[in-house]
């Protein structure tokens, strides 16, 4: 959603707020006007209110463990990403190199066997 | 100045449907203007019990927008957080299959193979010993910075078929014991 506004809050989760505010302040207006008598507008309002308290605490607490969760497997990922970069960049050239060297030098000393061999 | 920010497709659609005439450039300046009138002061969070109807009228029809949008961001920060949660399982399961083929295939294989080689030169620099030669006049040398293979031993990984094996083993001895 795009805005023209100056003066809107920086902080996007703060802009979010205001805008949620503005947006269900707009939906109860349209809820109010629906209602015929007070009576009527004070149930569906408490209705209404309800509901939204009675998810709190399951959102919140869905809110933390997915958090927790997301931040322990991203540690994970850091620290093997690590690990996996150690084995890519360091211990496989290295170990393919050696390798190289042992062949290499097999070849040398299979020469010099041959010419020492009658 | 022009912001842009992200609230759920849901709830904007929800707004739509209860204003289909107003324009949607409209809707959202009207939002703007009314969350800030909305959250300015400071939130009655509960209304004392001998309060009038129009008292509780009044609370009503200024709290309930205000913890509606409360809840409405944690649930765009669930929505959100949901899909960084998505995307790090993915990721870790990703950068496990990449760890186990490097410790459990591509390492032990190179490992095994220097291993090999490096067992095979030794014999033939002894070998060229015995026939009177000097190994170490035969270039190319080796460094002394090589990985060292000598003891290396390909990791034994556990499988089901192995635990379940292990531990039937374990209860066989233990009631071979006990019948002793």
């Amino acid at each position: 959603m795009a805005l023209e506004d100056g003066n809107a809050p920086d902080d996007d989760r703060q802009l979010r707020f205001v805008l949620y505010a503005g947006l269900f302040d707009l939906l109860v207006e349209a809820l109010w006007d629906a209602g015929e008598a007070d009576e009527e507008r004070q149930a569906r309002l408490a209705r209404v209110l309800g509901r939204f308290q009675s998810v709190e605490p399951t959102l919140r607490f869905w809110l933390f463990h997915n958090n927790q969760e997301a931040e322990g497997l991203e540690l994970v990922i850091r620290m093997r990403g690590k690990d996996i970069a150690l084995h890519q960049e360091w211990l496989v050239p290295r170990l393919q190199r050696d390798i190289g060297l042992y062949r290499d030098r097999i070849a040398a000393l299979t020469a010099a066997l041959e010419g020492t061999t009658p | 100045m022009r912001r842009s920010v992200e609230i759920l497709k849901t709830d904007w659609e929800r707004l739509r449907r209860a204003y289909p005439d107003i324009d949607p450039e409209q809707l959202a300046k009207e939002m703007l203007v009314r969350g800030r009138r909305r959250v300015q002061g400071e939130a009655r969070e509960a209304i004392p019990p001998d309060s009038t109807d129009e008292e509780r009228l009044e609370w009503l029809r200024g709290w309930t927008p205000r913890m509606a949008a409360s809840m409405a961001t944690l649930g765009f920060e669930l929505v959100r957080n949901r899909s960084r949660l998505d995307k790090a399982t993915q990721l870790e399961e990703m950068t496990y299959q990449r760890d186990l083929e490097l410790k459990k295939d591509v390492v032990p294989a190179l490992k095994e193979q220097a291993k090999a080689l490096r067992k095979e030169m030794l014999r033939l620099e002894a070998e060229l010993r015995s026939h009177g030669g000097d190994p170490e006049a035969i270039e190319p040398r080796v460094p002394d910075d090589t990985v060292v293979v000598e003891d290396y031993q390909r990791p034994q990984y556990e499988t089901n078929e192995s635990r379940r094996k292990t531990t039937l083993e374990f209860f066989r001895r233990l009631d071979d014991y006990k019948k002793k």
